[in-house]
């Protein structure tokens, strides 16, 4: 077995059981996913994207681009997870994806035998023609082969939380440079956020065998995270990834709260996707080593070589027995020590500089390169080319490449920064200043020792914390390695095969090659035609490689050819995330209004108008189609007595000396002339001319009026009054507050209106004290209330206001007495067909594209002051014969049905756009006419009253010729509204 | 004659909710007045409060307390008197002011316990942990228009009555989850 | 994004709403003509780099504010009350 005896971070106490493609194995608390498999010797976990061809685990970090698998079953099940990260747990569930039937035989391995064809750009070549099969045939079959995993399809049951940080300094990353950040900001006594993106604190420092302050840096990781966690202005934030940075400091981050569970507990959220505000940053992310491209390199048991001393220093897992390390700088040289230190045999070195001071692990090949590899399923020898020229095969099963190390840029480029390339690392460096307020330290700043990393967490945090006026004193950086980094670049073997950049999108040398010659030259187009850096990591590390080779093949330098743009988010967020709790019915806050638990034990159906959820009709015995209920709630209307909740309509009040000049500004007829104890309707005007609500507004005092909204345009009016009161006439002295949620509001509508709130009123009321379209205080069961005598139905009717903690209880009362009297609830569909049959609009007509002209009230808009949208209401085009205008209609044959949505057309005309006269609107069935009527915007309407049009809808078929009649259709004198 | 027996904005939503660290009960209705002084009659407002009330008109962010009574800022303009009846606010302030009722437009709740901080961040995108005792904040609660003031013993948090169901809801899920995750390894 | 609203301090950008460019301050008078009202309503710099708009603290205090942002950076460069710059 390859699991190291006593070593590394893993409680072998804690034994932990999971499968693989159905094999029961075992491992450890503290593993991954992939260094739980390395240790059972699973060397064969991936089929590659595009090519099928077998693959293992390379890297012990999120760059990982071969281990995707799928964890969990069911509904829940993850898709494309890096077993990287994936931490063990007991019970894990992986499955190996895009292979079939299985690993180890793969049908779809056909296409690597048919690589030469399957070459970049090939299906935009290939599948150009014929046209209709791209959709019908080729997509899906491309699609079937390669391939990701699959999601479930089904809704996921588990939670997402989002949630809200705030700190003096955000400190991204846990190695040597963030543990000093965080220890220098921390003892400083500021507020710090420590955001890692392991399970586990200290970055590189628990995977080396270095010396830090005289132990061991692994040790020296835990006693200053110990300091930390003790530290009450400190938040130490594992398993979060820093995930994007956006303006103002403010950054995303997730948060696998129970990644490493089958089950979170009851309630507990899976991921929170963190929005964390911070005054200042330092980015300590580190940095993600690259690979070399040689012929053949993609084989299981090719990893990184800092992956591979992951795998010995702190998972205690040697992935091979036997060893071939291959570098391009002394970093690699360190994994041959660490190699033999634990037992494996160092087959031989080979370092790509020819000067190269190799130590004595195996055989030195200074200057070496490696030319081939083979094994079909995984590494089984690796060919070596010297600085002669002479070609040695040696059997291996672990080849450990460095190529280098690439500072993590990433988060430094998401608000458009680019990085710049530095010679002496032969790596991109972040651009100072790219994310204001952040500045990177460590190795994500391209400062690669252990000491100068340490220093550099130390100094950052300092200067960044004075920056916000906080004195941090200067911490003493404990004694660490502090060798220079020493690296010749070398990005790609000369030597016949295929050699990869990107494993993860099988993009190989030639690819770049082809791109190259077919003129996809520009760094941006290159990527999209090989596909180079896609997917879930980005191009973590095949980046740079891709970018040293379109250099080469240019004869440009690298920092000439520049970089694809990196964008949030750094690693995969899943989106339910970002929704957290908000998603399904929570999409939105609800809002009830006072009637709401009456309507529910009444058993109404409702309906969404913006977030309010209103009652819409309310069925009775015996009735199984709404439209039963609603005609008989209009019949019961018409005949007797309807309560209906308006409560949802916007209520604006507005006081002060200045109360009528803003009334008289923000609607286009007068206010000012309102009686006190008086409504009146009043249209409101958009400054260009074009209708934006209408109302009715009551006068209740010399400087006192209260304002309705429609219940869809209530935000955007009282929006639109502070802008006037605060942007447009600051001097006035006049307060709008919204009362809507205060008082609850009922129509009482019916012939028998009075009658039932004269039972219920303290003080009953007539004709001559409550005339039509006036206001006035009244007493409920000795609460005060307001009442109005307005109609919206065409009936004489009423809306009675109380506080709304009255709301409940006089709905009941209300409808208990008009129950008694033959009436009755009801709903949104009754009052809409009432508000049809009285020709009254609402949004549907006023949608933003009328004029007051439009919907005949042009002469509304009173010349004699100024108003919003009073000038432009006057621009040619506004009004006259040409403009649609609105009209009822109703069906010749009274036995036809009208639709809303449908298109106006003359008789005989043909049914195109340039023939099209304007279309309905609102439509439905008068039970009080016996057959359908309608409200739409018809050209020249108003001259036309008595023709013929079309009314066809070519959305869901057929025509209904239908006469132009005015409105209102029924009661058009008002003796109903009046008497 | 009418029985208008009034209901409370919270009534049948489940309160108190009592999870040990974190507990949530509603607050019962009192006389809330929102007052909205004219640019020339601040001064004077803020001297019939001192007069009246010994309380004046507080600075952004701030309440200002006596006995039970507080004024609250609630807006650019507007703070809430809690406490004394709209009728007596009204009557003092008369013409120095516009005075609205508002009892009755807002859900009350308080949030008390060492993790309510916990609770609020998972709700709102103001920073909890920076408001001391007695400061208040409008901001945006999951979605909804809110107004929180801190306690010695947590958070009072209003919203709009309409909202009352949804504001309960969110914050008893966050709750759960904050008390949930609370014994994770 | 955060903006500080001078009466609540810095704040997230979701408490805001964007409502365009400052000109909207600036209203013609009633006898300027459908002209002066077309440019008022219509007519917009599109500017890369400073720009003064409009955001209304919504979700917040409710002020109008009048905020000088670059386009290109998305800095902020100063925030006032709207009914106090005019």
């Amino acid at each position: 077995m390859p699991r190291l005896p006593e070593r590394g971070l893993i409680d072998r106490n804690r034994t932990l059981k999971f499968r693989f493609d159905g094999t029961q194995l075992t491992g450890h608390l503290g593993d991954t996913l992939a260094s739980a498999l390395l240790a059972n010797d699973v060397r064969l976990v991936a089929r590659s994207f595009k090519y099928h061809r077998p693959r293992g685990v390379v890297t012990a970090g999120s760059e990982e681009p071969n281990a995707l698998m799928q964890i969990g079953q069911g509904r829940a099940v993850s898709p494309n997870t890096r077993a990287t990260v994936q931490e063990l747990y007991n019970g894990l569930r992986a499955e190996s994806q895009n292979r079939y039937p299985s690993l180890a035989v793969d049908f779809l391995q056909v296409n690597d035998f048919l690589s030469s064809f399957l070459s970049a750009g090939f299906y935009y070549k290939t599948f150009m023609w014929p046209k209709a099969l791209w959709e019908k045939l080729y997509e899906p079959a491309i699609r079937k082969a390669a391939g990701l995993g699959a999601l479930s399809g089904k809704d996921a049951e588990e939670l997402f939380d989002t949630a809200y940080a705030h700190c003096d300094l955000l400190v991204i990353g846990s190695g040597p440079a963030g543990l000093m950040a965080a220890l220098t900001a921390g003892r400083a006594g500021a507020r710090v956020i420590l955001a890692e993106e392991d399970f586990v604190f200290g970055g590189r420092l628990v995977s080396e065998r270095l010396e830090v302050d005289g132990q061991s840096c692994a040790e020296w990781a835990a006693w200053a995270v110990a300091e930390l966690d003790a530290l009450p202005n400190v938040a130490l934030m594992r398993r979060t990834t820093v995930t994007g940075a956006y303006d103002g400091g403010t950054f995303g981050a997730l948060e696998r709260v129970a990644d490493h569970m089958a089950t979170p507990p009851e309630f507990c959220p899976r991921n929170t996707f963190w929005r964390i505000a911070a005054k200042r940053t330092v980015l300590a992310g580190g940095a993600i080593e690259r690979g070399i491209a040689f012929p053949w390199n993609d084989r299981p048991g090719v990893m990184t070589a800092g992956a591979v001393r992951s795998y010995l220093n702190r998972f205690a897992v040697c992935p091979g027995k036997d060893a071939v390390v291959f570098t391009n700088n002394d970093d690699g040289l360190r994994t041959a020590q660490d190699l033999e230190d634990a037992g494996a045999v160092v087959r031989a070195v080979v370092d790509t500089r020819p000067d190269a001071q190799i130590g004595t692990w195996g055989r030195a090949f200074p200057g070496g390169q490696i030319v081939s590899t083979s094994g079909h399923l995984g590494l089984t020898s690796v060919t070596i080319r010297d600085l002669n020229g002479v070609e040695t095969t040696m059997p291996a099963d672990l080849l450990a490449v460095s190529g280098g190390w690439n500072p993590s840029v990433h988060l430094t480029c998401h608000m458009n920064g680019r990085p710049v390339w530095d010679a002496d690392i032969s790596a991109f460096v972040p651009k100072v200043g790219a994310v204001p307020g952040l500045t990177s330290a460590g190795a994500a700043a391209g400062r690669f020792s252990t000491h100068a990393a340490l220093a550099d967490g130390a100094e950052a945090a300092i200067a960044q914390l004075a920056d916000i006026g906080i004195s941090a004193s200067p911490v003493e950086v404990p004694d660490a390695e502090d060798a220079p980094v020493a690296i010749t670049p070398f990005w790609h073997v000369d030597a016949p095969g295929r050699a990869w950049l990107d494993l993860q999108n099988d993009v190989t040398t030639k690819d770049i090659a082809l791109a190259h010659q077919e003129n996809f030259r520009s760094v941006e187009h290159m990527k999209r035609y090989t596909t180079l850096g896609m997917a879930t990591d980005q191009g973590k590390m095949s980046n740079v490689g891709g970018l040293a080779i379109m250099a080469e093949l240019s004869g440009r330098e690298i920092p000439e050819v520049g970089t694809t743009t990196f964008r949030p988010p750094y690693s995969p967020v899943p989106i339910a995330a970002m929704a957290g709790r908000h998603g399904r019915d929570q999409f939105q806050p609800h809002r009830h209004p006072p009637s709401h638990a009456l309507s529910l034990e009444r058993g109404a159906s409702f309906v969404e108008a913006g977030l309010w959820h209103r009652a819409a009709w309310y069925p009775q015995p015996g009735e199984t189609r709404w439209r039963q209920s609603c005609d008989r709630e209009v019949a019961m209307v018409r005949n007797a007595v309807g309560i209906c909740d308006v409560t949802t309509l916007g209520k604006i009040d507005i006081q002060g000396p200045d109360s009528a000049e803003l009334l008289d500004f923000v609607y286009a007829n007068a206010f000012s002339t309102l009686k006190v104890g008086r409504v009146r309707y009043g249209l409101m005007l958009r400054e260009d001319g074009f209708v934006m609500d209408d109302g009715t507004t009551a006068r209740l005092g010399p400087t006192h009026y209260v304002m309705t909204t429609t219940t869809a345009a209530a935000g955007q009016v009282m929006a639109h009054l502070e802008f006037v009161r605060q942007c447009l006439r600051p001097g006035w002295e006049v307060s709008v507050t919204s009362v809507t949620d205060q008082w609850a509001q009922f129509a009482v509508a019916g012939p028998a209106s009075r009658e039932v709130l004269n039972k219920l009123l303290d003080v009953p009321i007539d004709d001559a004290s409550m005339p039509y379209m006036s206001c006035g205080p009244v007493r409920i069961g000795g609460v005060d209330g307001r009442l109005f005598r307005i109609s919206f139905s065409g009936e004489h009717a009423y809306e009675l206001a109380v506080p709304a903690r009255h709301g409940d209880a006089l709905v009941r009362e209300l409808t208990s007495q008009a129950e008694a009297r033959g009436g009755g609830l009801y709903g949104m569909e009754a009052l809409n067909v009432m508000r049809i049959e009285k020709g009254f609009i609402t949004h549907a007509e006023i949608h933003g594209r009328t004029t007051a002209d439009d919907i005949g009230m042009g002469r509304m808009v009173s010349a004699k002051k100024d108003a919003v949208g009073k000038v432009l209401s006057t621009r040619p085009g506004l009004h006259g014969p040409e403009r649609q205008q609105l009209v009822g209609v109703r069906p010749v044959d009274p036995g036809e049905r009208l639709r809303s949505g449908g298109h106006f057309f003359d008789e005989g005309a043909d049914v195109k756009p340039s023939a099209d006269l304007g279309y309905a609107t609102s439509v439905c069935h008068s039970p009080t006419l016996g057959h359908d009527i309608g409200l739409g915007f018809l050209v020249n309407g108003r001259a036309r009253l008595g023709d013929r049009v079309r009314l066809v809808d070519k959305l869901r078929g057929g025509e209904v010729l239908c006469e132009v009649v005015p409105t209102p259709f029924v009661d058009p004198e008002g003796g109903r509204l009046r008497g | 004659m009418a029985d208008l027996t009034p209901t409370t904005p919270c009534a049948g939503l489940g309160l108190p909710l009592d999870l040990g660290d974190v507990i949530l009960v509603q607050v019962e209705p009192e006389s809330i007045t929102a007052i909205i002084p004219f640019p020339s009659t601040r001064a004077a407002a803020d001297a019939a409060l001192r007069e009246k009330w010994g309380l004046g008109l507080p600075a952004p962010g701030e309440t200002a307390k006596a006995g039970d009574d507080e004024i609250r800022w609630a807006g650019l303009d507007e703070v809430w008197f809690l406490g004394p009846g709209f009728r007596e606010v009204h009557d003092t302030l008369s013409g120095h002011a516009a005075i609205t009722d508002v009892s009755d437009g807002w859900a009350r709740l308080l949030l008390t316990g060492p993790a309510s901080a916990d609770v609020l961040r998972r709700l709102m995108p103001v920073d909890p942990s920076a408001l001391s005792p007695g400061q208040t904040v409008r901001t945006q609660l999951a979605h909804m228009m809110a107004s929180v003031t801190a306690r010695e013993s947590g958070f009072e948090v209003m919203a709009m009555r309409s909202f009352a169901g949804s504001l309960v809801h969110d914050i008893e899920a966050a709750m759960r989850s904050v008390i949930a995750q609370s014994s994770l390894e | 994004m955060r903006i500080t609203c001078p009466i609540c301090g810095a704040r997230d950008l979701r408490e805001f709403t964007y409502r365009g460019d400052a000109i909207l301050l600036d209203r013609p008078s009633e006898d300027a003509g459908p002209e002066a009202f077309i440019d008022y309503v219509h007519l917009r710099d599109n500017p890369a780099g400073e720009h003064d708009e409009l955001w209304h603290h919504a979700m917040g205090c409710s002020a109008w504010l009048q905020v000088r942002r670059n386009t290109v950076s998305h800095e902020i460069l100063s925030v006032a009350l709207a009914r106090e710059v005019r």
